[in-house]
């Protein structure tokens, strides 16, 4: 039975960044934050959808800057996930045209400026470019290429888990999907160039 | 480029080549230019794979938190009605706190030579050609606003009960409280019929001595007396608002 304690924002980072505790420090994150993040969401005209939507979009923007070191720690974890979220959703209301909602209504004290949210809004399209590219590979290149690059798993372990006569043919399989994505990349020049900006940094 | 090459390169991206060949392999890659960008491309891919995982990952875990956290109620938004209450509070509250810090302030200033400059008026005697000749020294003293000259004469004459408010009044222009309140408190006694206009003066003048003097009880009851007297001649200079303020000096 897993035990369930309030991370500390320094616990918390450590966790993501070592990747052995990336689910519990995830959990935590859901435990301490969703609820008051959503509520933000929820009264400023969005939906429990749109809530869980931007919540999981803003946790893995801040995932991926704390596990290539770009979160500068300026802020408490929860005050640059409030600005992020109220970015992030300010963003998508502009987006979806409704531009009469200029100032979100959400609990004082919690907005200061954070760097890095900045950079991270400007970058939210080409992101959800690089998950719809990935998106368009069928779902077993999606699930070896995510085993052997996210999951870090070998060709045995991945051999067990998929359905394939031996090690050399999943391997094969995994060469043919990464190029095949690699492909679908560098055939649009100016999602390339997001991508390089985004993932390279 | 040949397909042994993009192995290779695969092959060089997930580690698995032996530290010699591996040396070798970069050492082409410094030379060769498309082989180097085909191997950022590749790793491009391999980063945004990476990305899709955590994605992946957080979209399994946050199915999972969706049945454990208490989420299932949906917040309730902020109706346009409440918004207006919202408002409305916000407001009321802050014509509240400016009532208050101007209520404050004028607590703050007040004072008993406040409230006593804001009731006084001064004593004036009648001007009559006969009555300038009939006058007494003190009287002829205090119409020319003589005041230490009335309270030099008090010492050294037999006074009637007109000269000793005089003499009060002349105490209470020069600030002399304590010696103005024991005048009027003897032209109040020596005054028999209640209902003169010398004894409804020295009332008034006695309760403007007790304010000066911070004697807030005494004054208080005064004015109230002449409050409620209804044919006293200075019932108009001390209403309910005025009280409340002397009474309000207590406090401070």
């Amino acid at each position: 039975m897993e035990v369930i304690r309030k991370l500390s924002d320094a616990e918390l980072l450590a966790a993501i960044r070592q990747g052995s505790g990336l689910d519990a420090a995830i959990r935590s994150v859901y435990r301490q934050h969703f609820e008051s993040l959503a509520w933000i969401i929820k009264n400023n005209g969005g939906s429990q959808q749109d809530a869980e939507d931007i919540f999981q979009e803003v946790l893995v923007n801040f995932l991926g800057l704390v596990q290539q070191d770009k979160f500068r720690g300026e802020s408490s974890v929860k005050t640059f996930l409030f600005s992020m979220t109220k970015h992030t959703w300010l963003n998508e209301l502009k987006k979806r045209g409704r531009t009469e909602v200029r100032e979100l209504r959400y609990e004082k004290g919690s907005d200061q400026q954070v760097t890095d949210v900045s950079q991270v809004i400007a970058e939210r399209e080409a992101r959800k470019q690089v998950m719809y590219v990935v998106e368009q590979l069928g779902d077993a290149c999606k699930k070896i290429l995510v085993m052997f690059y996210y999951e870090n798993l070998s060709m045995k372990e991945m051999l067990a888990r998929l359905d394939y006569e031996n090690e050399q043919v999943v391997r094969n399989k995994k060469y043919k999907c990464l190029k095949q994505l690699e492909q679908m990349i560098t055939g649009n020049p100016s999602l390339c160039q997001d991508l390089k900006s985004i993932l390279h940094g | 480029m040949d397909n042994s090459t993009q192995y290779d390169l695969i092959r060089y991206i997930d580690g698995e080549m032996a530290p010699g060949e591996e040396a070798e392999f970069e050492k082409r890659l410094a030379v060769d230019e498309s082989l180097q960008k085909e191997l950022d491309n590749l790793q491009l891919a391999a980063k945004a794979v990476r990305q899709y995982g955590l994605k992946e990952k957080v979209g399994d875990i946050h199915r999972q938190m969706m049945k454990e956290l208490p989420t299932g109620s949906p917040v309730k938004p902020i109706r346009k009605t409440r918004r207006i209450i919202r408002y409305a509070v916000a407001i009321a509250a802050s014509v509240l706190l400016v009532i208050v810090l101007f209520e404050g302030f004028k607590f703050y200033t007040l004072s008993p030579e406040k409230l006593y400059a804001q009731n006084y008026t001064a004593y004036e005697l009648t001007t009559t050609r006969n009555a300038i000749n009939s006058s007494s020294a003190i009287e002829n003293a205090y119409q020319q606003k003589n005041y230490e000259e009335v309270i030099k004469l008090n010492a050294n004459s037999v006074l009637s009960i007109k000269d000793i408010f005089l003499t009060g009044m002349a105490y209470l222009e020069t600030g002399d409280h304590s010696r103005a309140i024991s005048s009027f408190q003897v032209v109040i006694t020596d005054v028999k019929d209640d209902k003169t206009v010398l004894r409804d003066a020295a009332e008034y003048y006695l309760a403007l001595a007790y304010l000066q003097n911070r004697d807030y009880d005494q004054a208080i009851e005064l004015m109230n007396a002449i409050r409620n007297d209804s044919s006293h001649l200075y019932k108009a200079k001390f209403n309910r608002k005025y009280i409340g303020l002397v009474k309000r000096l207590k406090w401070k």
